[in-house]
């Protein structure tokens, strides 16, 4: 990236190791941030949730080239909502379904909010990647 | 009473999977058609979902190769392959030349495997069964040089944590060579049967298109995204294992449509086996295996190309025996939003070769089976979710 991540958004952490970069940003950031990844010609490569354990953590990787840049918002344990990114890659769409069904996310604007891979009667309250 | 066009055509849903004879794999379908046209399609995944990230928070490090090599029948290298390149980066083990020459050999034999499968596949969805047939068996020469590497044809046991446990010899080396030798010869064979013949051009040229521009908005990936122009090899960009030390260039076509998948995919099986042969001739000497002491906390993400496309891991560890967290994003999850502009406008009798065409993989089964003490147990959904096996 000619520019970076910090000179866009405020980035709380970061870290950065052979292809990889990884950026903690505000949930009210992500926005700008995904403007920016956009803008610089990156494609959304997955998204990864992760219950850690007080909160969660919602991972968006974005490949640029060789290059591996992961934006990280944290959410509330009990009420994870974040917005929808596919006004910005619609590529995601099947990503923020996993979010759904998987850690019980709830992703503000999907266009498509059906869980992926679990079936359509899957009752029980505790999404199966949460660890309570 | 259904709406009638004016054409005279009733628009109908026909659900077609997760199990049906059009498809290789279970996914479900719902097409919209008028007539013969599909004019809107949905998909839907998810028939073998095993929860084998949760299963990778719940073992020791030791224990997860073993489960990742098991996710895919065909990628069961680039898997375990994929998964410690995160481990060796987080715990900053520098593997042995030699360890980094074996792997790259492992993947690119299932490259070759994996290829002539789908070309035989092809071959079966458009009727042309001589094809299948023929394709299938010069596989079976793959198969057996695994064999004679690892002992197994399909699951090779290969890649351990700071190295590979399999060494080569001398004299496989020498047999190696004479297979890829004959591979060659079969794969020209193959590659004219495919691109010479009139009524393979008539069947497929034109069908399932997906333009350059639309799978880049989709995501698509590897030989798929490749079809379209798409000019992005993992190995030629990141230059894991030993992809570094030799010259590649991506396999690319223009048009994105079935006769595109197959251009690429026989252009990258040529390309497999000279670099394959490459590689057993230039073989390194020096051990197989570096010793670790602990994995500290980290992360660490990375991509290996495997014979589908793009397949990422992600793990991140906290100091413990156990994974924090596992990420898997397989080639064909990132494919499958391609589906949507390959079949709108197709014919209803294309459908089996376009669902073929990207060559998608999810997995051949939806429970896990383990054998303790001997015996057999079939896990169920509720043990699978809390990881009580």
């Amino acid at each position: 990236m000619k520019r970076s991540l910090e000179d866009v958004v405020q980035v709380t952490e970061s870290s950065h190791k052979g292809l990889n970069s990884y950026y903690r940003v505000a949930p009210d950031d992500l926005n700008a941030a995904l403007a920016f990844l956009k803008q610089e010609g990156a494609r959304v490569a997955t998204i990864t949730g992760k219950d850690a354990r007080d909160h969660l953590e919602v991972l968006y990787h974005f490949a640029l080239s060789a290059q591996l840049h992961t934006i990280i918002v944290n959410l509330p344990y009990d009420n994870p909502n974040v917005q929808t990114i596919t006004n910005h890659f619609i590529a995601a769409l099947l990503y923020e379904r996993e979010l759904i069904g998987l850690l019980g996310i709830n992703v503000i604007g999907i266009p498509d909010s059906r869980p992926l891979e679990l079936p359509p009667k899957y009752s029980d309250p505790t999404p199966p990647l949460r660890r309570a | 009473m259904a709406q009638v066009n004016d054409r005279g055509f009733a628009k109908l849903k026909v659900p077609i999977g997760p199990s049906h004879p059009a498809l290789e794999e279970p996914a479900r379908f719902l097409f919209e058609v008028e007539g013969e046209k599909v004019v809107d399609v949905d998909y839907e995944i998810g028939y073998n979902h095993r929860s084998i990230e949760r299963l990778c928070q719940e073992r020791p490090f030791s224990k997860i190769v073993y489960l990742v090599e098991r996710i895919c029948g065909i990628c069961s290298h680039a898997h375990p392959l994929n998964h410690v390149e995160r481990v060796e980066d987080i715990a900053d083990i520098e593997v042995p030349e030699r360890a980094r020459y074996i792997r790259t050999i492992y993947a690119e034999l299932e490259r070759i495997h994996s290829h002539m499968l789908w070309a035989g596949i092809a071959g079966e969805e458009i009727g042309y069964h001589t094809l299948f047939m023929y394709t299938w068996r010069e596989r079976e020469k793959v198969m057996d040089l695994f064999e004679m590497l690892s002992g197994n044809r399909v699951m090779h046991g290969c890649n351990k944590i700071g190295g590979v446990k399999w060494n080569i010899s001398d004299e496989q080396t020498r047999s190696a060579l004479g297979v890829l030798g004959y591979l060659d010869t079969a794969a020209d064979k193959i590659t004219k049967a495919v691109l010479k013949d009139s009524n393979i051009a008539e069947r497929c040229k034109g069908v399932g298109c997906l333009s350059k521009e639309d799978a880049i908005r989709l995501g698509a990936v590897g030989p798929n995204a490749r079809a379209s122009g798409v000019p992005e090899d993992t190995r030629v960009m990141c230059k894991y294992a030993a992809y570094g030390d030799f010259d590649l260039e991506p396999q690319i076509a223009k048009d994105g449509d079935v006769v595109a998948q197959a251009l690429v995919r026989l252009a990258e099986l040529k390309q497999s086996i000279k670099l394959t042969k490459e590689l057993f001739a230039n073989l390194p000497e020096g051990p197989l295996q570096v010793e670790y002491d602990e994995i500290p906390p980290g992360r660490s993400i990375g991509r290996v190309e495997a014979p589908r496309g793009e397949l990422i891991h992600y793990a991140e560890t906290n100091g413990t025996r156990f994974f924090e967290r596992i990420k898997i994003r397989s080639p064909t999850l990132a494919n499958i939003p391609s589906y949507v502009p390959k079949f709108i406008g197709c014919q209803v009798a294309d459908i089996p070769i376009i669902a073929a065409s990207i060559d998608p993989c999810f997995s051949c089964t939806d429970r896990v089976t383990v054998i303790k003490d001997g015996r057999r147990k079939i896990v169920s959904a509720q043990e699978l979710k809390t990881g009580r096996i």
